[in-house]
């Protein structure tokens, strides 16, 4: 078949009719905060304090850092979808601002004798293993949103996945946990968030190629 | 490509022609670097070409268009050369400045028809009305006896199965 033909052929097809990657990313979002949340209700439940919690300063830091990077880590994703758009990666250093101010707040403040009960804290094996199952569902409605698109770098487009559903996965879990000290947040949270990426940035290749 | 977008046939179709003695050059650059055979570079044309069509929604109204076409025929390009043994090659340097390449109708090409095989039997019969026999929609609508719309829908389909077809790869 000559390529005239081709392009003859596929120029019959013209009209486009798919929805742009965007919204497809945000619909994603939006089902896979719900199924996280959802999924936390079910199993362990939100802190019995919420109101309460709802007025702590160190509470809403926490879901605000999360929450700013899981948006970053889908807008990074959505772009890197659709070749030729900038890719920021500047949209992460709100969060990254947060978890360094936690890291260094806490080692400028805290006694160091109390370092080691402060880094297990309560809930350390819990926050790793229920944050990555909690992200698992949104990753592959984030995996089936970028599909649609084009990533160029399959294994970076997998890593901002993993990073975006790590985070969902943390704000779940978050609004369970009544641990808000930011040093744990940042160090326990941080850790769980960076599995699902690297989880992320090994399926990519596999999962994203088009 | 804005026209395209719209829907308007022929300036997609020019567009497209535009295109491929660009993907052609490059591919055959490639394959030359990797001491390869030329007789390939229409079949990766063909398969980039097949790939830029199903990933057309991905381009941004608002944004530059040679980037996203750059990008693409690249990522595709490399992506092909690499599924037939050619191992990393570094296409970043020919992209730019490389004449475009005509169509060399002397050497005997593979081309994606191989491909069109694996359809399910609706899309092939529409698959390989329009592109084998060069029938218009309104042709390969009489000939199967399907509506015009249902032979569109087809061929949509069919494309985007084509495309993972291609991706999934055969490294013959």
């Amino acid at each position: 078949m000559r390529t005239d033909d081709l392009v003859a052929a596929l120029a019959r097809d013209a009209r486009v009719d798919a929805a742009p990657i965007g919204r497809g990313v945000l619909l994603a979002a939006l089902v896979a905060l719900s199924v996280a949340v959802l999924t936390m209700q079910a199993s362990i439940r939100i802190r019995p304090d919420m109101l309460s919690a709802l007025s702590s300063p160190l509470f809403l830091a926490k879901l605000a850092a999360v929450a700013s990077l899981a948006v970053a880590a889908l807008a990074i994703a959505a772009a890197m979808a659709q070749p030729g758009s900038r890719v920021t990666f500047l949209l992460l250093v709100p969060a990254g601002l947060f978890w360094l101010a936690a890291v260094a707040f806490e080692i400028t403040t805290q006694p160091l004798a109390a370092l080691p009960m402060r880094l297990v804290g309560k809930n350390a094996v819990a926050c790793l293993t229920l944050v990555p199952i909690y992200a698992f569902l949104p990753f592959g409605l984030f995996v089936l949103a970028l599909r649609r698109g084009a990533p160029l770098s399959p294994k970076l487009a997998g890593a901002m996945a993993g990073l975006a559903a790590g985070a969902v996965g943390a704000f779940a879990y978050g609004l369970h946990c009544d641990d808000d000290s930011p040093f744990f947040v940042a160090l326990w949270y941080g850790l769980a968030v960076a599995i699902v990426t690297i989880a992320g940035a090994r399926l990519g290749p596999r999962l994203l190629r088009w | 490509m804005l026209a395209a977008v719209a829907g308007d046939e022929g300036s997609y179709r020019r567009l497209l022609g535009e295109i491929a003695p660009r993907l052609r050059a490059m591919a055959r650059q490639g394959l030359a670097r990797a001491g390869r055979s030329a007789a390939d570079a229409e079949d990766i044309v063909q398969e980039t070409l097949i790939a830029l069509h199903v990933k057309r929604h991905t381009w941004k109204t608002d944004e530059p268009f040679g980037p996203w076409v750059r990008g693409i025929a690249r990522h595709k390009i490399v992506d092909q050369l690499r599924k037939r043994g050619s191992g990393h090659v570094p296409i970043d340097d020919i992209i730019e400045s490389v004449p475009a390449a005509e169509e060399n109708s002397s050497l005997p090409v593979r081309d994606v028809l191989r491909h069109v095989a694996g359809l399910a039997p609706g899309q092939r019969a529409v698959v390989s009305a329009i592109f084998v026999d060069s029938a218009s929609t309104a042709e390969a609508a009489q000939r199967l006896g399907l509506s015009e719309g249902a032979v569109r829908v087809q061929l949509h389909r069919g494309l985007k199965a084509l495309a993972t077809i291609i991706r999934r790869g055969d490294d013959a």
